[in-house]
């Protein structure tokens, strides 16, 4: 026999159960404790809108036990009680209640200044509503698109009318429900409706369904958001139907929350579809006609009905007989651990009637959260969420009309409001009482927001949808007009959402490889990112890496480089606006070093310019800065209104930097093009086929050494790779990563962009003036350049030594005796200098900086280190020239 | 601890005059913090806090509710450092609890350009006496087990600045701790009044025309947040300022599982857990600019997916509610504060994602520049000409979280 494991215990379950039914009919009464005063709390609403049966099951705590299927084995528990939810002794914080008024925590632990961190230790452990599982792993779910001409939430008269009507008319249909369609409607008229149009409807191809599927929002856009167990929707409709029904009015009386106490809907679900009473002996408040046939169907069940307290018109309908109190209230309900009687006012006087279920059926409260949400204008109500209460007929008609409207205002009910709840406990989820809510008000908090805030009324789990009325009922019968009794803002996601839900399909983690990463794997690399590429940080042996490139021959990855091909008639007058250098004078066959300023002559990026032809360039980009390099590209293009190309080629070109003095013996070896100083100098560009690889060959310097830029097709890298790698072999040559590569262009001063520079870093400010021609008439950034000319900087960045075998840390903070005067941005021990070489913001104070500083380091190591003129390694670049 | 069941009145309904020495409009934490340390400290009294809505409807009410001192130059560490020392003893100045929590805070690096970033952030912290150390991912786990190292296996964590007085407060009671304060002493709150011009004769304030007619003023201070632009177009000031929506979510309340507050410089993303069990995300702001608070669900799965990737176990717990707040960027990332062009027309602006915890200090401040006529020396390197001067204030490495 199927069963569900229930704290230990094996409880039985029949076909149709839900959890909460299943536990019911084992007799389990109390579900949960409430969130502040540990009440217990039975089943009340059993639609899934209330906190009160909040279990958790296989692990996933605060699940809505009542409209979740029972299954075979799964592990149901109530949250942590002391020593059980039966019986808690933090129960008894209700009858302390008078000490812990509302708002306690904002008054009782202001002073002194150590009673609130002890409170809060406390205040912490007994908060929450359920356990959390620090072992949870998510789960892969499915992110699945739809675009149907319409969607409707929620699959009852209403919801499918509409979708008979709309497909009627020829448009596709996508309905969600968030259980099995009609599955918790008890027998009855609505339940004959609601099967027939869903067969009608399962009969149309142009109709969707999807159940146990929770719309949980509707946005801008618009997107439409359904979650089931294993996809998560993603709606673009061209209109939207929100049917999701009402749900009874919560009823706020003293005593309002005890187990026994249901709501009509609630107590005819069990009956009705369970099989189970709501009690042995209930008092039935009928306010609607609709509680007529619930009267009937708890009374089939089994319950004997004490008595039913209506209004005259209703009493009139009921079958004769029927005890009735006609124009009573419920004024009480009383009991400990659960409901033993109810007091009833009528005409007839105060009576004491003892039963054990309370049915509450007083009118309805519109479902209506995707409705306030929706801020487009093609979104329609239908049903109850509209007409609180309509009838079968007007619910098909509301349907069919809300399907009907192409565009329209939306339809909103405007919710009513009441008498205020003056007793009993007005939000269930957070423990708000109504006594609690005047004295708020009492205090000054005037406002629904204020009141909401301070009280945390409509704060809970079901967001507002049982006492939000109530909260405006209570603001309004204080404040009738103003801005006081605005209702509160509906916030998604209206139903529950979990946040491996929530990030189905999230592809967060990009990441772009270049063709070699296989290659630096094998080799043992170990790979950093670099924005959204992986790149080889370091091989094993970084000193082996770094003499290889220092003495030897070496090979580095850098097909991560922004690479475009930048041509056209006006590729010369682009170029020469773009960047600060005079792109101008670059003879075809030479490239130059560029910086990429912004309108504030603010340095955002670097590469080199290169010429192929006139007006034919091959222009680099930083790997992380491309994306950005290449908008900006193509947004100034536009604006000058230039004819130029701008192709972008930084994936369909791998590029290899061959560095050493070795370099162009090894390369001779593998190429028949002249590679000599004359044929391709520094700074040169040409073309040549190494090892039967067509490459763009740039005599680049980043790493101080003699370097060609290999830019090849990327299909051919691997083999241009193996090539160089096994015809060096004889002269050691080994590949070299990210790391040393910072340390080499580090001892030729180079810059890296965002590591060394700020967001409002100028040439002149990294003395890079050289890189701007402000001869130039105009170039991105010159104006600003030409103001800031009379402005002496407040910092530079400058090349500092520090003697010993170990550099400072990068982030090191620069002081002058007391006086913080900078920070490091680059700093590593060169091992060719034998010192610590760095870069580093020093204040100026507008006009020198001191010329010797200590830098202090992490464990309060202290470097003292002197301002030097740069570049540390061949100042002449002699090497780089060979 | 005495007296908390004595009934008291913490927020009145005030009657309007037509004039007031000082006019602040803005009635969230700075406004109403200029109008609490105006009364206390230089006892100007006479003093309105105008509010278009209900007092802490905008940037107060929706912000993440973190204190850190931890920032990244030298005259924004002083001045956070300033407020948080102030927030610490806030409870007790205003008989206001606020819930403070001191729960440590990490700033994760996954990327070697972030670990010097946070290496140089605990270095300079350190500098300017505030406690922010680096830690090393076998002293990150230790702390917080709850991480998943491998960052979702992507995004490994190498390391961390770790500010140990990273904190928590409660957002609304420092506003209602302060409305109270000010009233107590006469100061006049005003909501559900909005602000349609400000009046300048001869170049100087004059007062404020309003939804409930006009309140004349010896000074005006703008303690708006989110559309502080709007107002300086009152005046005919146009400020190098970019508004951008700022999202969060929460989930529902659970059993304590998380103590410290996590927040990754890589994924631009922070996790905490509040007093009441609830898991508060935030993350970057919105790449456009407007002035919308519409939440969109391509950030909640965004943010969702990137929390996991830090604590796969919150994969079952579920979101509460989604909300949007609006953020005045300014170039640098810091604060706009002071004098302006217009006499008697003061700005606490730009207050970007971390007005919040700057609301003590910046109160302070105002009021004594509205009382005394001089810039405090706290406050100097905020100045609205900064830019123009080229002495910006980069917090940009801070990478505009919270």
């Amino acid at each position: 026999m199927p069963a569900i494991d229930f704290e230990g215990r094996s409880l039985p379950i029949q076909a149709g159960d839900t959890v909460a039914s299943a536990l019911y009919r084992s007799g389990v009464r109390i579900m949960s404790r409430s969130f502040k005063y540990h009440r217990p709390r039975g089943l009340y609403c059993v639609s899934g809108d209330c906190a009160h049966c909040l279990l958790t099951v296989d692990g996933e705590p605060a699940v809505r036990s009542c409209v979740t299927p029972a299954t075979d084995g799964q592990r149901v528990a109530r949250a942590q009680a002391w020593p059980s939810p039966d019986r808690d002794v933090l129960g008894a914080i209700w009858w302390m209640r008078a000490l812990l008024p509302v708002g306690f925590y904002y008054k009782l632990f202001a002073k002194p200044r150590w009673v609130w961190p002890l409170a809060e230790r406390y205040i912490r452990r007994v908060a929450g509503i359920g356990p959390v599982d620090i072992t949870a792993r998510p789960t892969r779910i499915e992110r699945v698109n739809h675009h149907p001409d319409v969607v409707i939430a929620g699959g009852g008269v209403a919801g499918l009318s509409a979708a008979i009507h709309a497909a009627g008319r020829g448009e596709s249909v996508l309905l969600a429900d968030e259980g099995a369609i009609g599955e918790q409607v008890a027998p009855g008229p609505t339940r004959s409706a609601i099967d027939q149009l869903l067969a009608t409807a399962r009969a149309e191809r142009r109709v969707t369904i999807l159940e146990r599927t929770r719309v949980v929002g509707v946005y801008d856009g618009p997107l439409v958001i359904a979650a089931a167990d294993d996809a998560v929707h993603w709606i673009h409709p061209r209109r939207i139907v929100i049917a999701t029904g009402a749900v009874e009015q919560h009823a706020v009386f003293p005593g309002n929350d005890l187990p026994g106490v249901w709501l009509g809907r609630g107590a005819a679900r069990m009956a009705g579809v369970h099989g189970l009473t709501p009690g042995a002996t209930a008092v039935v408040v009928a306010a609607t006609t609709e509680a007529i046939a619930h009267l009937e169907t708890v009374r089939r069940a089994g319950t004997v009905i004490r008595t039913v307290v209506a209004p005259a018109a209703i009493a009139a309908q009921l079958p004769p007989g029927t005890p009735v109190a006609v124009d009573g209230v419920v004024v009480e309900a009383r009991g400990g651990r659960r409901l033993r009687a109810v007091v009833v006012e009528s005409a007839a006087g105060r009576t004491i009637v003892p039963c054990d279920a309370l049915v509450v059926s007083l009118g309805f409260v519109p479902r209506d959260g995707l409705l306030r949400q929706a801020s487009v204008a093609i979104v329609n109500g239908a049903g109850d969420v509209v007409e609180p209460g309509c009838s079968v007929e007007r619910a098909a008609a509301s349907g069919e009309a809300a399907a009907e409207r192409p565009q329209s205002a939306p339809v909103t009910a405007v919710p009513g409001v009441g008498a205020p709840p003056t007793g009993g406990i007005v939000c269930t989820c957070e423990d708000v009482t109504a006594k609690e809510l005047a004295a708020a008000w009492d205090e000054g908090y005037r406002w629904t927001e204020l009141l909401k805030r301070y009280t945390t009324v409509t704060m809970g789990p079901c967001q507002g949808l049982l006492c939000h009325a109530h909260l405006r009922a209570f603001v309004l019968s204080r404040s009738p007009s103003g801005p006081m009794g605005a209702p509160t803002t509906a916030r998604p996601p209206a139903r529950g959402l979990t946040m491996e839900e929530a990030a189905a399909g999230t592809d967060h983690a990009i990441e772009q490889r270049t063709v070699l990463h296989d290659r630096h794997l094998d080799r043992g690399a170990r790979m950093d990112w670099a924005g959204t590429w992986k790149r080889a940080a370091v091989y094993g042996d970084p000193l082996a890496e770094y003499w290889a490139v220092r003495r030897g021959v070496s090979v580095m990855d850098v097909g991560t480089l922004g690479k475009y091909r930048v041509c056209g008639p006006d590729a010369t007058e682009f170029l020469d606006r773009l960047y600060p250098i005079d792109v101008r004078t670059i003879r075809p066959g030479r490239s130059r070093y560029g910086l990429l300023l912004n309108e504030a002559g603010h340095i955002f990026d670097d590469g080199m310019v290169a010429a192929f032809d006139a007006n034919d360039y091959f222009v680099s980009a930083t790997s992380s800065g491309a994306d950005a390099a290449e908008a900006w590209m193509r947004d100034w293009a536009e604006t000058w209104r230039l004819r130029v190309h701008i192709v972008n080629q930084t994936t369909a070109l791998g590029a290899i930097n061959l560095a050493g003095p070795s370099s162009r013996g090894l390369l001779g070896r593998l190429t028949t093009d002249p590679i000599d100083g004359e044929s391709l100098p520094f700074g040169g560009l040409r073309r040549i086929v190494v090892a039967g690889v067509p490459c763009i060959a740039i005599r680049v310097g980043f790493t101080g050494e003699l370097s060609f830029e290999l830019h090849h097709p990327r299909s051919q890298g691997v083999a241009l790779w193996d090539a160089l790698l096994h015809a060096g072999a004889d002269l050691g040559i080994l590949p070299h990563g990210l790391e040393t590569l910072k340390l080499l262009r580090l001892e030729k001063g180079h810059i890296l962009v965002g590591q060394d520079t700020d967001f409002d870093t100028t040439p002149a400010k990294i003395g890079l003036e050289s890189l701007v021609r402000m001869r130039k008439p105009y170039f991105v950034g010159r104006s600003a350049l030409e103001r800031l000319a009379t402005r002496p900087p407040q910092r530079r960045l400058v090349p500092l030594k520090f003697a010993g075998a170990q550099a400072p840390d990068e982030g090191a903070q620069l002081m002058d005796g007391d006086r913080h005067v900078g920070y490091l941005t680059s700093s590593r021990y060169s091992p060719v200098l034998e010192c610590g070489v760095a870069l580093g913001w020093v204040a100026t104070n507008g006009a020198g900086a001191p010329t010797r500083v200590v830098a202090v380091s992490r464990g309060q190591r202290r470097d003292a280190g002197e301002i030097v003129a740069g570049p540390f390694y061949d100042p002449q670049s002699v090497k780089l020239r060979a | 601890m005495s007296g908390w069941l004595r009934r008291r009145t913490y927020l009145r309904t005030n009657d309007r005059k037509p004039h007031y020495d000082v006019v602040i409009i803005g009635g969230g934490g700075h406004g109403l913090a200029t109008a609490y340390y105006l009364a206390t400290r230089f006892g100007i009294t006479n003093v309105a806090v105008i509010e278009r809505s209900y007092i802490g409807s905008g940037g107060t009410g929706r912000n993440t509710t973190i204190l850190r001192a931890n920032y990244k130059t030298p005259s924004t560490i002083k001045f956070f450092k300033a407020s948080f020392d102030l927030y610490a003893g806030l409870a007790q100045e205003l008989d206001y609890n606020m819930l403070r929590s001191e729960r440590g805070l990490f700033w994760l690096a996954h990327s070697e350009l972030q670990l010097q970033n946070q290496i140089e952030r605990a270095l300079q912290n350190q500098t300017f006496g505030v406690d922010t150390v680096y830690l090393s991912p076998s002293e990150i786990q230790r702390i917080c087990p709850q991480l998943d190292m491998s960052g979702g296996g992507s995004r490994p964590i190498m390391g961390a600045a770790y500010h140990p007085p990273g904190s928590t407060i409660r957002h609304d009671a420092v506003v209602w701790g302060y409305a109270s304060q000010a009233q107590r002493r006469g100061v006049h709150i005003h909501q559900g009044v909005s602000v349609i011009g400000v009046r300048v004769e001869h170049g100087r304030c004059v007062g404020v025309d309003t939804t409930a007619g006009h309140i004349g003023a010896g000074a005006v201070v703008s303690a708006v947040g989110g559309y502080v632009t709007l107002v300086a177009d009152m005046v005919g000031l146009e400020l190098p300022i970019i508004t951008h929506p700022l999202q969060a979510f929460v989930t529902e309340s659970y059993k304590p599982a998380l103590d410290p507050i996590v927040a990754s410089a890589d994924l631009h993303l922070y996790v905490s857990q509040s007093a009441r069990g609830e898991f508060l995300i935030g993350a970057e702001i919105d790449p456009y600019s407007s002035y919308s608070t519409r939440s969109t669900f391509p950030f909640l799965s965004s943010a969702a997916g990137r929390a996991l990737d830090l604590f796969p176990f919150l994969a079952k717990l579920k979101i509460l509610r989604q909300w949007t707040g609006v953020c005045d960027m300014t170039p640098d990332y810091s604060p706009l504060m002071g004098v302006t062009p217009v006499e008697s027309f003061y700005l606490s602006s730009g207050w970007g994602t971390w007005g919040f915890k700057a609301i003590p200090a910046s109160g302070v401040a105002m009021a004594e520049l509205v009382a005394t006529g001089k810039v405090p020396a706290l406050i100097e390197a905020f100045a609205l000409d900064r830019f123009e001067k080229d002495r910006a204030v980069s917090e940009r490495a801070s990478a505009g979280t919270h």
